[in-house]
């Protein structure tokens, strides 16, 4: 929800965060314009994005589509507390967190993450938390399909780090303005690794106003 | 003994669903229904499905695979209860 006050909202009420954030699971293609749009704030200044496609190889294996299924009810709610995690941890404007399932063919888009923010900085970091957070705790998994049709499922490193670490079930379950930031979107083990390459990055940045 | 899985006594049945890797380590089943004694825990649940699907037991003591109870993440040390929908979360591959 936008303010006219240039005051600072570190922890926005329930109301507030829920006109903040917007998240889906869907099982057709993703419009990347329209989840763009969908965080424009008029006190935003900058909007961060993350989309994460479809490679066409691994380790040297043609790889044809990536097949995805979810725990649906639990997915949808990780994928909504962690845009709220983003929105008190960075005093977002708003965030949209977007996942594609069933069959996603080569070049074409799994997941859009979308947030705005008065300032690059904050956009631009809560976007790299969001993906980060999404690939070590959302029941959401992939099976890669090679040529010949011959599949594999993946298991993200993120998600193993997590298991080592800062994974704590009980914690996960708040939400709104309760919701357990750190818990979410790590402590310093998952700052340490943020940028590390692994899986498919496909990295594209929006434009500060 | 009342905890052998599907026996008539037993006071909670749940329902577990198998996801990803899980399912295929399963033969395909994507749901099965198991029957505790009361006072049972999600640890418990691991056990008697490891004892129903050997092909299993791996995964299941994976600390990356998680179990969710009613739509929410769930420790190994809380306690089932009848007609719950519980959910084996193999380690996640989304993005």
């Amino acid at each position: 929800m936008a303010t006219s006050s240039q005051s600072c909202h570190p922890c926005p009420g329930d109301d507030s965060l829920a006109a903040r954030v917007a998240v889906g699971i869907v099982h057709t293609p993703l419009d990347v314009g329209k989840i763009m749009a969908s965080v424009v704030r008029p006190e935003a200044g900058g909007i961060g994005s993350f989309v994460g496609t479809t490679r066409d190889s691994f380790k040297g294996r043609t790889v044809t589509r990536l097949e995805y299924e979810c725990y649906e009810p639990l997915a949808e709610k990780s994928l909504r507390r962690i845009a709220q995690a983003c929105c008190v941890k960075y005093s977002l404007s708003a965030i949209a967190i977007w996942h594609r399932v069933g069959s996603v063919p080569v070049s074409e888009s799994s997941v859009v993450i979308a947030a705005s923010s008065p300032h690059r900085r904050e956009c631009l970091e809560a976007t790299q938390a969001a993906i980060a957070a999404v690939k070590a705790k959302v029941p959401i998994w992939k099976s890669e399909w090679y040529e010949g049709d011959d599949r594999c499922w993946k298991e993200n490193c993120e998600c193993v780090e997590a298991a080592m670490g800062d994974m704590n079930p009980a914690r996960l379950r708040k939400e709104g303005a309760q919701v357990d930031v750190e818990a979410w979107l790590g402590g310093p083990r998952t700052g340490d690794r943020d940028m590390k390459p692994c899986e498919h990055h496909h990295l594209a940045m929006g434009a500060e106003a | 003994m009342a905890d052998t899985p599907g026996s008539e006594d037993s006071p909670v049945r749940v329902e577990v669903l198998l996801f990803a890797r899980a399912k295929d380590l399963a033969a395909g089943t994507s749901s099965v229904s198991l029957a505790l004694p009361k006072g049972s825990t999600i640890g418990r649940v691991r056990e008697a499905l490891a004892k129903s699907f050997p092909a299993l037991s791996e995964l299941l003591e994976n600390p990356s695979t998680h179990i969710a109870q009613n739509s929410e993440f769930a420790d190994d040390a809380q306690g089932v209860e009848n007609g719950d929908e519980l959910a084996v979360l193999p380690p996640v591959s989304g993005g």
